[in-house]
Protein backbone atom coordinates (compact mmCIF):
# COMPACT_ATOMS: atom_id res chain seq x y z
CA UNK A 1 0.00 0.00 0.00
CA UNK A 2 1.61 3.76 -1.02
CA UNK A 3 2.23 6.11 1.68
CA UNK A 4 1.79 8.61 -0.49
CA UNK A 5 -0.49 11.43 0.00
CA UNK A 6 -3.21 12.91 -2.57
CA UNK A 7 -1.35 15.57 -5.00
CA UNK A 8 -2.88 18.57 -7.49
CA UNK A 9 -4.13 17.74 -10.30
CA UNK A 10 -2.07 17.88 -13.20
CA UNK A 11 -2.71 19.82 -16.22
CA UNK A 12 -1.94 22.16 -19.37
CA UNK A 13 -3.35 25.50 -20.78
CA UNK A 14 -3.26 26.53 -24.54
CA UNK A 15 -1.22 29.01 -23.69
CA UNK A 16 1.79 26.48 -23.70
CA UNK A 17 1.13 25.72 -27.56
CA UNK A 18 0.57 29.24 -28.90
CA UNK A 19 2.79 28.92 -31.53
CA UNK A 20 1.94 26.18 -33.25
CA UNK A 21 -1.69 27.75 -33.22
CA UNK A 22 -0.35 30.98 -34.20
CA UNK A 23 1.70 29.29 -37.24
CA UNK A 24 -1.90 27.41 -37.80
CA UNK A 25 0.01 24.17 -37.73
CA UNK A 26 -2.68 23.08 -34.88
CA UNK A 27 -6.38 23.88 -34.95
CA UNK A 28 -7.97 24.70 -31.59
CA UNK A 29 -9.09 20.54 -31.46
CA UNK A 30 -6.33 19.43 -32.84
CA UNK A 31 -4.18 21.02 -29.87
CA UNK A 32 -6.96 19.25 -27.07
CA UNK A 33 -6.88 16.24 -28.45
CA UNK A 34 -2.84 16.16 -28.56
CA UNK A 35 -2.97 17.48 -24.69
CA UNK A 36 -5.03 14.46 -24.05
CA UNK A 37 -2.35 11.92 -26.32
CA UNK A 38 0.08 12.73 -24.91
CA UNK A 39 -0.88 12.59 -20.94
CA UNK A 40 -0.33 16.37 -20.32
CA UNK A 41 -3.88 16.61 -18.75
CA UNK A 42 -6.35 15.60 -17.50
CA UNK A 43 -6.48 19.22 -16.12
CA UNK A 44 -7.21 21.69 -19.57
CA UNK A 45 -7.23 25.39 -19.27
CA UNK A 46 -7.98 27.32 -21.76
CA UNK A 47 -7.97 31.57 -22.67
CA UNK A 48 -11.36 32.73 -24.14
CA UNK A 49 -9.71 35.63 -26.38
CA UNK A 50 -7.15 33.19 -27.61
CA UNK A 51 -8.58 29.61 -28.71
CA UNK A 52 -12.12 31.27 -29.17
CA UNK A 53 -13.68 33.25 -32.02
CA UNK A 54 -15.94 35.85 -30.82
CA UNK A 55 -15.59 34.84 -27.14
CA UNK A 56 -17.39 35.49 -25.40
CA UNK A 57 -20.48 34.67 -27.52
CA UNK A 58 -18.99 32.04 -29.56
CA UNK A 59 -22.63 30.33 -30.61
CA UNK A 60 -24.30 27.32 -29.83
CA UNK A 61 -22.65 25.28 -32.38
CA UNK A 62 -18.89 25.78 -30.94
CA UNK A 63 -20.43 25.18 -27.23
CA UNK A 64 -21.88 21.94 -28.13
CA UNK A 65 -18.63 20.62 -30.21
CA UNK A 66 -16.57 22.01 -27.19
CA UNK A 67 -18.31 19.63 -25.04
CA UNK A 68 -18.40 16.68 -27.08
CA UNK A 69 -14.53 17.38 -27.06
CA UNK A 70 -14.45 16.81 -23.51
CA UNK A 71 -16.68 13.84 -23.32
CA UNK A 72 -14.18 12.44 -25.95
CA UNK A 73 -10.85 13.10 -24.56
CA UNK A 74 -11.66 13.06 -20.65
CA UNK A 75 -9.86 15.87 -19.97
CA UNK A 76 -11.17 18.07 -17.16
CA UNK A 77 -12.06 21.53 -17.61
CA UNK A 78 -9.71 24.02 -15.27
CA UNK A 79 -9.56 26.78 -16.04
CA UNK A 80 -11.29 29.69 -18.27
CA UNK A 81 -8.61 32.48 -18.38
CA UNK A 82 -10.64 35.60 -18.66
CA UNK A 83 -9.35 39.30 -20.06
CA UNK A 84 -9.86 42.37 -18.01
CA UNK A 85 -9.67 44.62 -20.46
CA UNK A 86 -9.77 47.87 -18.70
CA UNK A 87 -8.06 49.66 -21.57
CA UNK A 88 -10.72 48.59 -24.17
CA UNK A 89 -11.36 51.98 -25.74
CA UNK A 90 -8.83 54.80 -26.87
CA UNK A 91 -11.04 57.78 -24.85
CA UNK A 92 -11.40 56.32 -21.64
CA UNK A 93 -10.80 53.43 -19.51
CA UNK A 94 -14.34 51.31 -19.03
CA UNK A 95 -16.38 52.17 -15.65
CA UNK A 96 -16.86 49.99 -13.24
CA UNK A 97 -19.99 48.93 -14.48
CA UNK A 98 -19.12 48.34 -18.02
CA UNK A 99 -16.20 46.33 -16.65
CA UNK A 100 -18.50 44.35 -14.36
CA UNK A 101 -20.65 43.72 -17.51
CA UNK A 102 -17.80 42.86 -19.37
CA UNK A 103 -16.86 40.20 -17.10
CA UNK A 104 -20.19 38.65 -16.06
CA UNK A 105 -20.04 37.55 -19.68
CA UNK A 106 -17.00 35.72 -20.00
CA UNK A 107 -17.84 34.15 -16.14
CA UNK A 108 -21.13 33.01 -17.76
CA UNK A 109 -19.76 31.24 -20.71
CA UNK A 110 -17.25 29.75 -18.80
CA UNK A 111 -19.65 28.55 -16.48
CA UNK A 112 -21.38 27.25 -20.16
CA UNK A 113 -18.50 25.58 -20.81
CA UNK A 114 -17.87 23.56 -18.18
CA UNK A 115 -15.11 25.31 -16.33
CA UNK A 116 -15.38 25.77 -12.60
CA UNK A 117 -13.14 28.67 -12.71
CA UNK A 118 -12.21 31.83 -14.39
CA UNK A 119 -8.68 32.90 -13.99
CA UNK A 120 -8.62 37.26 -13.69
CA UNK A 121 -6.70 39.80 -14.37
CA UNK A 122 -4.88 42.56 -12.08
CA UNK A 123 -6.94 45.55 -13.37
CA UNK A 124 -9.87 44.37 -11.38
CA UNK A 125 -10.36 46.17 -8.17
CA UNK A 126 -11.52 44.72 -5.10
CA UNK A 127 -14.64 46.53 -5.08
CA UNK A 128 -15.43 45.20 -8.51
CA UNK A 129 -14.47 41.54 -7.94
CA UNK A 130 -16.75 42.01 -4.80
CA UNK A 131 -19.82 43.33 -7.05
CA UNK A 132 -18.78 39.98 -9.36
CA UNK A 133 -19.68 37.98 -6.16
CA UNK A 134 -23.17 37.19 -6.85
CA UNK A 135 -22.55 36.76 -10.52
CA UNK A 136 -19.72 34.23 -9.42
CA UNK A 137 -21.68 32.29 -6.99
CA UNK A 138 -25.01 32.01 -9.35
CA UNK A 139 -22.71 30.87 -12.01
CA UNK A 140 -20.94 28.28 -10.04
CA UNK A 141 -17.56 29.73 -11.13
CA UNK A 142 -14.75 30.73 -8.41
CA UNK A 143 -13.07 33.28 -9.91
CA UNK A 144 -8.88 33.47 -9.36
CA UNK A 145 -7.11 36.48 -9.67
CA UNK A 146 -3.26 36.14 -11.14
CA UNK A 147 -1.12 36.86 -9.16
CA UNK A 148 1.65 37.49 -12.19
CA UNK A 149 5.07 39.30 -12.14
CA UNK A 150 5.94 42.46 -11.90
CA UNK A 151 2.89 41.75 -8.65
CA UNK A 152 3.86 39.17 -5.55
CA UNK A 153 1.61 38.18 -2.96
CA UNK A 154 2.84 40.65 -0.88
CA UNK A 155 2.49 44.06 -2.85
CA UNK A 156 0.18 46.51 -1.30
CA UNK A 157 -2.98 45.61 -4.26
CA UNK A 158 -2.88 42.17 -3.83
CA UNK A 159 -2.76 42.64 -0.07
CA UNK A 160 -5.85 44.53 -0.38
CA UNK A 161 -7.86 41.98 -2.38
CA UNK A 162 -6.50 39.07 -0.19
CA UNK A 163 -8.00 41.02 3.37
CA UNK A 164 -11.33 41.24 0.99
CA UNK A 165 -11.43 37.70 0.28
CA UNK A 166 -10.56 36.75 3.22
CA UNK A 167 -13.52 39.60 4.34
CA UNK A 168 -16.46 38.15 2.54
CA UNK A 169 -15.10 34.52 2.88
CA UNK A 170 -16.98 33.63 -0.02
CA UNK A 171 -15.41 30.15 -1.46
CA UNK A 172 -15.22 31.91 -4.72
CA UNK A 173 -13.19 34.65 -4.55
CA UNK A 174 -9.33 33.93 -4.91
CA UNK A 175 -5.75 34.15 -6.40
CA UNK A 176 -4.03 32.07 -9.14
CA UNK A 177 -0.45 32.32 -8.16
CA UNK A 178 1.90 32.40 -12.05
CA UNK A 179 5.42 30.96 -10.92
CA UNK A 180 6.51 33.48 -13.21
CA UNK A 181 6.04 36.11 -10.28
CA UNK A 182 9.05 34.27 -8.06
CA UNK A 183 12.23 33.81 -10.52
CA UNK A 184 15.73 33.40 -9.72
CA UNK A 185 17.32 34.65 -13.44
CA UNK A 186 16.53 35.16 -16.99
CA UNK A 187 16.08 31.98 -19.13
CA UNK A 188 19.19 30.68 -21.07
CA UNK A 189 17.06 30.46 -24.09
CA UNK A 190 16.25 33.95 -23.73
CA UNK A 191 20.20 34.52 -23.98
CA UNK A 192 20.82 32.34 -26.72
CA UNK A 193 17.69 33.87 -28.71
CA UNK A 194 18.93 37.32 -28.11
CA UNK A 195 22.94 36.02 -29.14
CA UNK A 196 21.04 34.44 -32.14
CA UNK A 197 19.73 37.96 -33.44
CA UNK A 198 22.36 40.06 -32.74
CA UNK A 199 22.15 41.09 -29.04
CA UNK A 200 25.91 42.63 -28.19
CA UNK A 201 27.63 40.63 -25.71
CA UNK A 202 27.97 43.79 -23.93
CA UNK A 203 24.26 44.44 -23.92
CA UNK A 204 23.28 40.93 -22.70
CA UNK A 205 26.01 41.15 -19.49
CA UNK A 206 24.54 44.48 -19.12
CA UNK A 207 20.71 42.70 -18.92
CA UNK A 208 21.81 40.31 -16.46
CA UNK A 209 23.55 42.37 -14.38
CA UNK A 210 20.30 45.16 -13.61
CA UNK A 211 18.67 41.98 -13.29
CA UNK A 212 20.54 40.21 -10.43
CA UNK A 213 20.19 44.09 -8.99
CA UNK A 214 16.48 44.05 -9.22
CA UNK A 215 16.51 40.95 -7.57
CA UNK A 216 18.68 41.96 -4.76
CA UNK A 217 16.19 44.78 -4.59
CA UNK A 218 13.15 42.39 -4.62
CA UNK A 219 9.79 42.79 -6.15
CA UNK A 220 8.76 45.84 -6.59
CA UNK A 221 6.00 47.12 -4.32
CA UNK A 222 5.00 50.09 -6.06
CA UNK A 223 3.99 51.33 -9.66
CA UNK A 224 7.24 54.36 -9.94
CA UNK A 225 9.39 51.87 -9.33
CA UNK A 226 8.20 49.38 -11.35
CA UNK A 227 7.90 52.33 -13.97
CA UNK A 228 11.73 53.15 -13.34
CA UNK A 229 12.81 49.72 -13.77
CA UNK A 230 11.34 49.52 -16.87
CA UNK A 231 12.76 52.80 -18.19
CA UNK A 232 16.38 51.39 -17.23
CA UNK A 233 15.84 48.43 -19.38
CA UNK A 234 14.35 50.89 -22.48
CA UNK A 235 17.20 52.94 -22.28
CA UNK A 236 19.55 50.00 -22.01
CA UNK A 237 17.97 48.89 -25.27
CA UNK A 238 18.26 52.28 -26.93
CA UNK A 239 21.57 52.79 -25.99
CA UNK A 240 22.40 49.70 -28.18
CA UNK A 241 20.26 51.02 -31.21
CA UNK A 242 17.37 48.75 -29.79
CA UNK A 243 14.92 51.48 -29.21
CA UNK A 244 12.34 50.37 -31.74
CA UNK A 245 11.44 47.54 -29.64
CA UNK A 246 12.87 48.90 -26.72
CA UNK A 247 9.31 48.25 -24.73
CA UNK A 248 9.64 44.54 -25.88
CA UNK A 249 12.89 44.12 -23.79
CA UNK A 250 11.20 45.98 -20.82
CA UNK A 251 8.33 43.70 -20.44
CA UNK A 252 10.69 40.43 -20.79
CA UNK A 253 12.99 41.70 -17.77
CA UNK A 254 10.36 43.27 -15.84
CA UNK A 255 6.99 41.98 -16.72
CA UNK A 256 8.23 38.16 -17.28
CA UNK A 257 10.47 37.43 -14.50
CA UNK A 258 9.67 37.94 -11.05
CA UNK A 259 11.60 38.94 -7.94
CA UNK A 260 9.81 37.62 -5.46
CA UNK A 261 10.54 35.35 -2.90
CA UNK A 262 8.60 31.34 -3.22
CA UNK A 263 7.56 31.74 0.46
CA UNK A 264 5.45 34.44 -0.08
CA UNK A 265 3.25 32.16 -1.77
CA UNK A 266 2.34 30.80 1.46
CA UNK A 267 0.94 33.57 2.77
CA UNK A 268 -2.36 33.40 0.30
CA UNK A 269 -2.69 29.40 -0.33
CA UNK A 270 -5.38 29.40 1.39
CA UNK A 271 -7.20 31.27 -1.32
CA UNK A 272 -6.00 28.96 -4.16
CA UNK A 273 -7.68 26.42 -6.35
CA UNK A 274 -6.26 26.70 -9.37
CA UNK A 275 -1.79 27.60 -10.19
CA UNK A 276 -0.47 28.62 -13.63
CA UNK A 277 3.09 26.60 -13.31
CA UNK A 278 4.74 28.96 -15.31
CA UNK A 279 8.27 28.48 -16.59
CA UNK A 280 10.41 29.30 -19.80
CA UNK A 281 12.29 26.42 -20.41
CA UNK A 282 12.92 22.72 -19.57
CA UNK A 283 17.60 22.65 -19.90
CA UNK A 284 18.30 18.77 -19.23
CA UNK A 285 15.45 18.05 -17.02
CA UNK A 286 15.49 20.95 -14.82
CA UNK A 287 13.91 24.58 -15.11
CA UNK A 288 16.46 27.13 -14.29
CA UNK A 289 14.43 30.03 -14.04
CA UNK A 290 11.79 29.21 -12.08
CA UNK A 291 12.50 27.54 -9.05
CA UNK A 292 10.43 24.50 -8.76
CA UNK A 293 11.24 22.78 -5.34
CA UNK A 294 11.73 25.56 -3.38
CA UNK A 295 7.57 26.85 -4.96
CA UNK A 296 6.42 23.08 -4.71
CA UNK A 297 7.98 22.89 -1.14
CA UNK A 298 5.20 25.65 -0.32
CA UNK A 299 2.32 23.22 -2.09
CA UNK A 300 3.45 20.51 -0.30
CA UNK A 301 3.45 21.91 3.36
CA UNK A 302 0.09 22.89 3.02
CA UNK A 303 -1.42 20.18 1.23
CA UNK A 304 -2.73 21.88 -1.68
CA UNK A 305 -5.42 19.39 -3.76
CA UNK A 306 -6.31 21.98 -6.69
CA UNK A 307 -4.48 22.46 -10.10
CA UNK A 308 -1.76 22.91 -11.74
CA UNK A 309 -1.53 23.74 -15.36
CA UNK A 310 2.35 23.85 -16.66
CA UNK A 311 2.71 27.01 -18.77
CA UNK A 312 5.48 27.07 -21.22
CA UNK A 313 5.96 30.64 -21.92
CA UNK A 314 9.54 30.60 -23.70
CA UNK A 315 7.52 30.71 -26.68
CA UNK A 316 7.70 34.55 -26.84
CA UNK A 317 11.12 34.33 -27.97
CA UNK A 318 12.01 30.46 -28.44
CA UNK A 319 10.71 29.20 -31.76
CA UNK A 320 12.98 26.38 -31.65
CA UNK A 321 11.69 24.37 -28.93
CA UNK A 322 8.65 22.12 -29.32
CA UNK A 323 6.23 23.28 -26.33
CA UNK A 324 4.76 19.82 -25.85
CA UNK A 325 7.66 18.46 -25.42
CA UNK A 326 8.66 21.14 -22.85
CA UNK A 327 5.42 20.46 -21.44
CA UNK A 328 6.19 16.77 -20.85
CA UNK A 329 9.82 17.51 -19.17
CA UNK A 330 7.69 20.15 -16.77
CA UNK A 331 5.49 17.78 -15.42
CA UNK A 332 7.75 15.09 -15.14
CA UNK A 333 9.96 17.49 -13.28
CA UNK A 334 7.27 18.36 -11.08
CA UNK A 335 5.72 14.76 -10.70
CA UNK A 336 9.30 13.97 -9.06
CA UNK A 337 9.45 16.62 -6.73
CA UNK A 338 6.60 16.58 -5.41
CA UNK A 339 7.20 12.58 -5.39
CA UNK A 340 9.88 13.41 -2.93
CA UNK A 341 7.59 15.54 -0.32
CA UNK A 342 5.36 12.12 -0.40
CA UNK A 343 2.70 13.50 -2.89
CA UNK A 344 1.01 11.63 -5.73
CA UNK A 345 0.40 13.92 -8.41
CA UNK A 346 -3.15 13.20 -10.08
CA UNK A 347 -2.66 12.32 -13.67
CA UNK A 348 -6.45 10.48 -14.50
CA UNK A 349 -9.30 11.79 -14.41
CA UNK B 1 6.23 38.90 -28.40
CA UNK B 2 6.85 36.52 -31.64
CA UNK B 3 7.65 39.57 -33.35
CA UNK B 4 9.34 37.11 -36.29
CA UNK B 5 6.07 36.36 -37.09
CA UNK B 6 5.10 39.65 -38.04
CA UNK B 7 5.53 39.75 -41.46
CA UNK B 8 3.86 37.29 -43.59
CA UNK B 9 6.29 35.57 -46.37
CA UNK B 10 4.94 35.65 -49.97
CA UNK B 11 2.28 38.28 -49.44
CA UNK B 12 4.31 41.79 -51.01
CA UNK B 13 2.30 43.16 -53.60
CA UNK B 14 2.87 46.15 -55.67
CA UNK B 15 -0.48 47.34 -57.64
CA UNK B 16 0.16 51.03 -58.96
CA UNK B 17 2.04 52.50 -56.08
CA UNK B 18 0.37 51.20 -53.70
CA UNK B 19 2.38 48.58 -51.81
CA UNK B 20 0.61 46.20 -49.30
CA UNK B 21 2.11 42.49 -47.18
CA UNK B 22 0.36 40.59 -44.83
CA UNK B 23 0.94 40.61 -41.06
CA UNK B 24 0.51 39.07 -38.36
CA UNK B 25 -0.43 39.28 -34.41
CA UNK B 26 2.98 39.95 -32.09
CA UNK B 27 0.38 38.62 -29.71
CA UNK B 28 -1.61 35.92 -28.53
CA UNK B 29 -5.13 36.77 -28.12
CA UNK B 30 -7.80 38.81 -30.27
CA UNK B 31 -7.49 42.05 -29.69
CA UNK B 32 -9.82 44.93 -30.58
CA UNK B 33 -9.04 46.91 -33.72
CA UNK B 34 -8.74 49.89 -31.61
CA UNK B 35 -5.42 48.33 -30.51
CA UNK B 36 -4.08 48.97 -33.48
CA UNK B 37 -1.57 52.10 -34.29
CA UNK B 38 1.55 53.70 -35.41
CA UNK B 39 1.39 51.66 -38.44
CA UNK B 40 4.64 52.08 -40.89
CA UNK B 41 5.82 50.41 -43.44
CA UNK B 42 8.69 50.91 -45.85
CA UNK B 43 10.95 48.94 -49.01
CA UNK B 44 14.51 49.30 -49.31
CA UNK B 45 14.11 52.74 -46.94
CA UNK B 46 11.05 54.15 -48.70
CA UNK B 47 7.93 54.64 -46.66
CA UNK B 48 4.37 54.55 -48.39
CA UNK B 49 2.95 57.89 -47.26
CA UNK B 50 1.54 57.68 -43.27
CA UNK B 51 -2.04 59.24 -44.54
CA UNK B 52 -2.38 56.36 -47.08
CA UNK B 53 -2.14 54.00 -44.66
CA UNK B 54 -4.99 50.72 -44.45
CA UNK B 55 -5.33 48.40 -42.52
CA UNK B 56 -7.83 45.39 -43.68
CA UNK B 57 -9.40 43.03 -41.88
CA UNK B 58 -12.88 41.68 -41.21
CA UNK B 59 -13.19 42.23 -45.19
CA UNK B 60 -12.88 45.99 -44.19
CA UNK B 61 -10.26 47.94 -45.36
CA UNK B 62 -9.69 50.70 -42.90
CA UNK B 63 -7.63 53.77 -43.01
CA UNK B 64 -5.28 53.88 -39.65
CA UNK B 65 -7.49 56.79 -38.48
CA UNK B 66 -10.56 55.20 -38.53
CA UNK B 67 -9.27 52.14 -36.23
CA UNK B 68 -9.17 53.95 -32.69
CA UNK B 69 -13.16 54.13 -32.43
CA UNK B 70 -13.34 50.58 -33.24
CA UNK B 71 -13.24 48.79 -29.85
CA UNK B 72 -16.09 46.13 -30.36
CA UNK B 73 -14.51 45.05 -33.46
CA UNK B 74 -11.66 41.99 -33.31
CA UNK B 75 -8.69 41.23 -34.37
CA UNK B 76 -8.27 37.23 -34.36
CA UNK B 77 -5.07 35.53 -33.35
CA UNK B 78 -4.96 33.47 -36.45
CA UNK B 79 -6.21 36.16 -38.45
CA UNK B 80 -3.92 37.80 -40.92
CA UNK B 81 -4.45 41.78 -41.70
CA UNK B 82 -3.21 43.51 -44.58
CA UNK B 83 -1.21 46.63 -44.61
CA UNK B 84 -0.93 48.84 -47.18
CA UNK B 85 -0.12 52.34 -48.15
CA UNK B 86 1.36 54.18 -51.16
CA UNK B 87 4.76 54.61 -52.06
CA UNK B 88 5.87 58.11 -54.42
CA UNK B 89 6.23 57.53 -58.30
CA UNK B 90 10.17 57.86 -57.59
CA UNK B 91 10.25 54.93 -54.84
CA UNK B 92 8.10 52.58 -57.36
CA UNK B 93 10.32 53.96 -60.72
CA UNK B 94 13.46 52.84 -58.17
CA UNK B 95 11.79 49.45 -57.36
CA UNK B 96 13.45 46.29 -59.59
CA UNK B 97 10.32 43.78 -59.68
CA UNK B 98 12.54 41.14 -60.15
CA UNK B 99 14.54 41.67 -57.06
CA UNK B 100 14.59 40.84 -53.65
CA UNK B 101 13.99 43.81 -51.01
CA UNK B 102 14.15 44.80 -47.62
CA UNK B 103 10.80 45.52 -46.00
CA UNK B 104 10.19 46.87 -42.67
CA UNK B 105 6.82 47.05 -40.91
CA UNK B 106 6.54 48.74 -37.21
CA UNK B 107 3.12 48.11 -35.58
CA UNK B 108 1.64 49.38 -32.58
CA UNK B 109 -0.57 47.54 -29.67
CA UNK B 110 -2.44 48.55 -26.89
CA UNK B 111 -2.58 45.44 -24.73
CA UNK B 112 -6.26 46.68 -23.26
CA UNK B 113 -5.60 44.88 -19.87
CA UNK B 114 -2.30 45.80 -19.13
CA UNK B 115 -2.11 48.78 -16.92
CA UNK B 116 1.38 50.83 -17.94
CA UNK B 117 1.35 53.40 -15.09
CA UNK B 118 0.44 56.45 -16.85
CA UNK B 119 -2.23 54.47 -19.11
CA UNK B 120 -2.81 51.37 -20.96
CA UNK B 121 0.64 49.58 -22.40
CA UNK B 122 1.12 50.42 -25.94
CA UNK B 123 3.88 48.11 -26.75
CA UNK B 124 5.55 48.40 -30.28
CA UNK B 125 7.24 45.85 -32.36
CA UNK B 126 8.58 45.33 -35.75
CA UNK B 127 9.96 42.97 -38.75
CA UNK B 128 12.39 43.12 -41.14
CA UNK B 129 12.05 40.08 -44.00
CA UNK B 130 14.00 40.25 -47.23
CA UNK B 131 10.85 39.85 -49.59
CA UNK B 132 10.38 39.53 -53.66
CA UNK B 133 7.10 41.40 -55.03
CA UNK B 134 4.67 38.68 -55.58
CA UNK B 135 3.29 38.24 -59.58
CA UNK B 136 0.26 36.94 -59.24
CA UNK B 137 -3.27 37.78 -60.66
CA UNK B 138 -4.51 38.59 -57.62
CA UNK B 139 -1.61 41.42 -57.17
CA UNK B 140 -4.36 43.86 -55.65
Amino acid sequence: MSDLKTGHLQGTTLYSYTRLFHERQATFEELIREVAKRGQGPGLEVIGFQSIRNWPNPGKEFIAKFKDLIQETQLIPTSMAVNADLGLRRDRLLSEDEMIDYMAAQINMASELGFPLARVQVSMTPDVMEALLPVAEKANVKLGLEIHSHHSPRHPDMVAHRERYEKLDSGYLGFVPDWGTTCVGMPPSLITKYRKTGVPEEMITELEAIWQVHHSEGAPLDGPTQGKRMGQIAGLAGKYGFGETAIDYAINHCGLFGHADPEEWRDIMHLVWHTHGKFFGMHDGVEPTTPIPDILKVYADVGYTGSISSEYEGFHWNNWSNPFDQVDEHQKFIRQTMLGYGYEVRTKA
Amino acid sequence: MMRDTIIEPGTLRLDGNKLSVSIRMPWYRALPLSSVCNLALDIDGAAVATESIHWLINGTNFAQTELPPLHDQWWFVTDSAVLSGDLSDEAVAALNLDAEHDVHVVLGIYIPYIDAGHGTLLVTESDRKTLKIEKSAANV
